[in-house]
């Protein structure tokens, strides 16, 4: 086999060693063929990694369009805790994880490096669209613009809730001191029918039925949007109470727990 | 340019494309298969006695193809090649495994896809290879459970030669090329000289062979 003999005069097995030869050795020249994906994720680190916001994200999740939701942190922080409709997938198994390139994925994390690392990895394993939640886990449930959390619908009151740390500090207080108490009709029926209770004397607080309502809140919300008019309307009356009132009735919260 | 392959993996196409082009590839590899003489039993035993390299040919074409078009196709930005499956390597379980192999595809004469064709074009050794590949694939799967410690050692992940040689994709592109190119003028030298002539740098032997043949 030779080049210089006159493509015509060789025979098919010539003309396709040939044809092999020439890509084999232009191939030393042409680099990695991964390089294209791996310069592509380099720049868009470069230009900092995607957020995604908690109102974007609530928005999207009650919509059901499609975006998948990581929690990449242990499995004890995830069954504390986490963003309604995600998926727990730790560091470790998010690297043996398959993925469609086509999804979109919007991951948190402990800490914002494992979230970065996170990120990296998905982005490594081909997804494409991948988002990290603006100030992660803290940044959805903290969240205390007023303005989100009104425009963000189906997580708002959840958000607001979780959002005034007086009263999650007096929440927190209550549920060291194990304390419990009775039923305030007045307190519940205000929860459950929206006015806002104006005194402080009303209030009590169960505090092992608030927090189980406050870290479900927005999930039971984002997980049945069919009843999400109720629970937001709910939500938002819980959100009134405690941030105004610092104190709803437990019933209430229970009730809105189990929407 | 957007990559827009693998196709299943992208979704261009859905289950039922996919296992519609399966299908058609499966039908593809047969008819070719059988095309190439590679349903006897008898040319695929020539590979062993060094009188017939159709397999051998076969293969390597099938590399160098696939390998240059992967590479070609990946860096013009049309397939996506971390998306393409790499299997994992399980050291001493694969070298157990391809002496296995190898000896079954001596003793019997065809490996598992020459079976089928073999199988479906009624041959009887076709037939009886299939049925002790699913009888032997059954019984692995009874026997897992004693010999799972075996199968699960010695992993090394998912490597690919450019990183066990540490050497770029494409200089590895080009080594294979050049072996394949090189393998296929030596088979045809000794298909047509015979081993020991073929190998032999006796010019009085070799010239024998030319002109015997």
């Amino acid at each position: 086999m030779s080049l210089s003999l006159p493509w015509a005069k060789l025979s098919t097995h010539q003309r396709l060693a040939s044809i092999a030869t020439v890509l084999g050795f232009l191939a030393i020249f042409a680099g990695s063929p991964y390089s294209g994906s791996l310069d592509r994720i380099a720049r868009d680190a470069a230009e900092g990694t995607p957020q995604m916001a908690p109102l974007a994200l609530a928005a999207a999740i009650r919509a059901q369009d499609g975006v998948i939701v990581i929690d990449a942190r242990d499995s004890t922080a995830f069954a504390d805790d986490h963003i309604p409709s995600a998926t727990n997938l730790p560091l470790g198994m998010l690297a043996e994880s398959r993925f469609s390139p086509r999804e979109r994925v919007v991951v948190y994390a402990a800490t914002d490096a494992d979230a970065t690392a996170a990120w990296l990895v998905l982005r490594a394993k081909g997804v494409r669209d991948v988002a990290l939640v603006a100030g992660g886990l803290d940044g959805w449930l903290f969240r205390r613009d007023g303005a989100v959390a009104r425009s963000a619908g189906v997580s708002r009151g959840a958000e607001s809730v979780r959002g005034d740390r007086r009263a999650r500090t007096l929440l927190r207080t209550a549920s060291k001191k194990g304390r419990g108490s009775g039923i305030d009709r007045r307190a519940q029926r205000e929860c459950i029918d929206g006015p806002v209770i104006k005194s402080r004397r009303d209030t009590t607080a169960r505090a092992p039925e608030l927090r189980c309502s406050l870290g479900r809140a927005a999930t039971t919300a984002a997980a049945h949007p069919s009843s999400s008019a109720r629970s937001i309307s709910w939500s938002r009356n819980v959100s009134a109470v405690i941030s105004r009132s610092r104190c709803c009735h437990a019933n209430a919260i229970r009730k809105f727990c189990a929407t | 340019m957007d990559m827009n392959a693998p196709w299943y993996v992208y979704g261009v196409i859905g289950d039922g494309a996919g296992l519609a082009i399966a299908l058609l590839l499966g039908i593809g590899f047969g008819w070719f298969l059988e095309r190439g003489g590679m349903g006897s039993a008898k040319k695929l035993a020539g590979q062993f006695y060094f009188t017939d390299f159709a397999v051998f040919k076969i293969m390597f074409s099938a590399i160098v193809t696939a390998m240059l078009g992967l590479f070609w196709l990946s860096r013009l930005g049309w397939v996506d090649l971390a998306q393409v499956h790499v299997p994992e390597t399980w050291l001493l379980p694969h070298i157990a495994g391809g002496i296995v192999f190898g000896v079954g595809f001596v003793m019997g004469g065809l490996c598992p896809g020459t079976s089928c064709v073999a199988a479906t074009t009624g041959r009887i050794d076709g037939f009886m290879v299939v049925a002790g590949m699913a009888s032997g694939i059954v019984g692995f799967g009874f026997a897992f459970p004693w010999i799972r410690w075996f199968y699960e050692s010695t992993p090394r992940g998912a490597l690919t030669l450019p990183e066990v040689f540490h050497l770029p994709h494409g200089v590895l592109v080009f080594l294979v090329v050049a072996i394949a190119l090189g393998g296929f003028a030596l088979a045809e030298r000794i298909e047509r000289l015979g081993l020991p002539r073929a190998l032999s740098r006796d010019p009085e032997l070799a010239a024998e062979g030319q002109g015997r043949s």
